[in-house]
């Protein structure tokens, strides 16, 4: 009887022991909303990548302050006179809609790139999907049916010779979805 | 988890044999008379973790009747609401479960004593709705600020079922009242989850796990003997 009391008691302290949980925590390795890769080609040489000079990458709307960062990387890249062949950009989860400006040959005093290079506004514009992950990251987002509109302004694209749709569904990023010919 | 089981059974493997010692030195020719009947009783872990933990609500009734020797058929009947707060998401499960099976008692009592060290095979089926709350679309990019979605989807109709091992053991405090602690390990075999979701809780079972079909659970529980007749222990 007694050490049957004792036992209960031990029972008691390790059922206690169950109310811990390790926590949910959603792994870098696992793909959530996918990022829109952009390449760059050299118009006259259409198979040869370039990279454009100084780009800068901003959202069109005001209400979004500074650059693209991006964080996919081991060391987070800011698209500030950015001058590699190639950019990952996040569309809006919120919106069908995703205005940019890209920037070119920005010049180094211009940290906000609006009133140095030559700029263009891309519009990118998708239908969207929900999809399920896991406890930790939640839902996940796929871009459906990608469009693209560049809009210069009055005197038509200012760098932006061509831009063609690689992949009309982002769902991964395991290729480039958008080619910029210039 | 697995850990805690093991070591579980370390201490009830020395126990019993420290009892066992204990009765060789009681052995008398005397035979004692064993009470079958009906034991019901009610879950006390259940109570204090929806006064103490604002995540959940539930009761449980429990009831055993001994069939044969040492042999019960058992049964738990439940009512849980459990609120999963992840990072990301959040879900409110509400429902019922029942729980079917058996229970074997391990232990010899000496004299008139009624304690058992128990194992326990349930069977369990659980009928539930799952609301989600609140969850985000996940991003590794923070430029356009995180989205989440309030939504208050609620999926009824949902089912789950799992087979469950259990070991504990019941104390006789005063004449035919008992008190009981177990510790159960579940393996789920069959559910329904919502359109491009899934369970992250289920009454009776607990909280799930992505990676796996296994759950744990412990439960305390306060029950009465009505017995029915008395039987000479052979």
């Amino acid at each position: 009887m007694k050490i049957a009391k004792y036992t209960f008691l031990l029972l008691l302290i390790l059922s206690a022991s169950f109310g811990c949980q390790r926590d949910d925590i959603c792994a870098e390795s696992v793909d959530t909303t996918p990022l829109l890769i952009i390449r760059f080609y050299d118009i006259d040489e259409p198979d040869e990548l370039k990279a454009p000079q100084n780009l800068s990458v901003r959202a069109a709307d005001d209400s979004i302050p500074g650059f693209v960062v991006n964080t996919g990387g081991q060391t987070p890249v800011r698209y500030y006179r950015f001058s590699r062949d190639s950019i990952a950009i996040p569309l809006r989860t919120n919106a069908d809609v995703t205005s940019y400006v890209l920037t070119l040959n920005t010049e180094e005093n211009d940290t906000t790139a609006t009133t140095t290079g030559v700029r263009d506004t891309i519009n990118f514009s998708y239908g969207r999907q929900e999809e399920y992950i896991n406890r930790a990251c939640a839902y996940k987002l796929s871009y459906l049916g990608l469009k693209v509109d560049v809009d210069g302004g009055a005197a038509g694209p200012n760098w932006i010779q061509d831009i063609q749709i690689e992949e009309p569904n982002v769902e991964d990023q395991n290729q480039a979805h958008v080619s910029i010919f210039f | 988890m697995y850990r805690y089981f093991s070591s579980l059974i370390l201490i009830l493997l020395i126990s019993s044999s420290a009892m066992s010692q204990q009765r060789a030195v009681a052995q008398d020719t005397t035979t004692y008379k064993e009470k079958y009947g009906l034991r019901l009783g009610v879950d006390l872990g259940k109570p204090l973790r929806t006064l103490l933990d604002d995540n959940f609500s539930g009761i449980q009734l429990v009831g055993d009747y001994r069939i044969y020797d040492n042999y019960y058929i058992a049964a738990e009947l439940g009512t849980e609401k459990i609120t999963f707060e992840g990072d990301n998401i959040e879900t409110f499960t509400n429902g019922s479960y029942i729980k079917i099976g058996g229970d074997y008692n391990a232990y010899e009592n000496w004299l008139d004593m009624q304690n058992a060290i128990f194992v326990g095979l349930r069977y369990g089926f659980s009928t539930f709705s799952q609301t989600l709350d609140e969850y985000r679309i996940y991003t590794s990019s923070d430029y356009f600020g995180p989205d989440i979605r309030e939504d208050n989807n609620e999926t009824t109709g949902l089912t789950a079922s799992w087979a469950e091992i259990m070991i504990g053991i019941k104390v006789e405090v005063i004449n035919n009242l008992f008190l009981s602690a177990n510790v159960q390990l579940k393996r789920r075999i069959g559910q329904n989850s919502p359109t491009n979701f899934d369970n992250l809780a289920i009454p009776g079972f607990g909280r799930t796990y992505d990676s796996s079909e296994f759950g744990a659970g412990f439960g305390y529980s306060i029950s009465y003997l009505v017995p029915f007749f008395k039987k000479a222990r052979d």
